[in-house]
């Protein structure tokens, strides 16, 4: 059974807490993501998305050069451990809401999936079952 | 084999093209949808998504409040026919880095289908299949 971990993107992409709006609006269109961990401390406190800036920044007419990251971010971060299945990964983001998840492996966060990731996953599974129909 | 016409959200969520970026968001924000498609006499010209937003008016510091959504919509804009499979539609978002895709019949666009739709979709159909495994 294909598990997150197999789905997933092993890396971490972060800004710093303090980081404007309009920096992470930078960052997320140079990295061509949609979601970004944000770090305080050297620890992740949380996760900015499209939809956290879209919802919560630019439809409120939020000063985005002002606004920082930390004001906005979606915490607590959701996570699933890297051992679990894609199908668990796509129940805990219906559950939520949410498009992105964190990925851990010992509590500790290694990556993140998102729902892209698992359709390209789950699309690979189902891909040659499907075509028998 | 399941056509988009049983998956896709036969639902037109529009602006006017001379919408303000803060007024599409706040409409994005409102409906819980990611884009919006735009409207210019009579005609959908373009659609606009949190994407855009967020990497054409946000990350570059446009004045949000006086930026319309024609300046930063994608178009033309990406259709597929509803008698196509979800396969065609995956491979097509794939292909061309988008999370939504408009539907069209005869031509003429009468809804939209998300990744989130093709993910529970390939999910129902993979499913039973990988229990097995």
């Amino acid at each position: 059974m294909p598990t997150v971990g197999d789905a997933m993107k092993r890396e971490i992409k972060k800004v710093p807490h303090t980081a404007t709006i309009k920096k992470v609006a930078a960052k997320m269109k140079s990295d061509k993501v949609g979601a970004l961990f944000v770090e305080k401390k050297k620890e992740l406190v949380g996760i900015i998305t499209e939809t956290d800036v879209i919802r919560r920044a630019v439809a409120t007419g939020a000063n985005l050069g002002k606004v920082t990251a930390e004001k906005i971010m979606s915490k607590p971060i959701a996570t699933i451990e890297s051992y679990r299945t894609n199908g668990d990964a796509h129940d805990i983001m219906g559950d939520l809401g949410v498009r992105h998840l964190a990925v851990t492996e010992n509590g500790q966060i290694v990556g993140i999936v998102s729902v892209r990731d698992l359709l390209s996953a789950q699309h690979r599974v189902s891909e040659p079952k499907i075509t028998q129909d | 084999m399941s056509t988009i016409a049983d998956n896709m959200r036969r639902i037109i969520k529009k602006v006017p093209h001379t919408t303000p970026i803060i007024e599409a968001a706040g409409k994005m924000s409102a409906e819980r949808v990611g884009s919006l498609l735009v409207e210019k006499k009579g005609e959908l010209v373009g659609i606009v998504t949190e994407s855009d937003v967020v990497r054409k008016a946000v990350a570059t510091g446009a004045s949000l409040g006086n930026l319309t959504v024609e300046r930063i919509m994608t178009y033309p804009i990406k259709a597929i026919e509803s008698d196509r499979s979800m396969q065609d539609a995956h491979d097509m978002m794939a292909d061309l880095g988008v999370r939504h895709l408009a539907v069209t019949e005869g031509g003429t666009i009468v809804g939209l289908i998300s990744v989130r739709d093709l993910l529970v979709y390939f999910k129902r159909v993979s499913e039973p299949k990988i229990t097995q495994d």
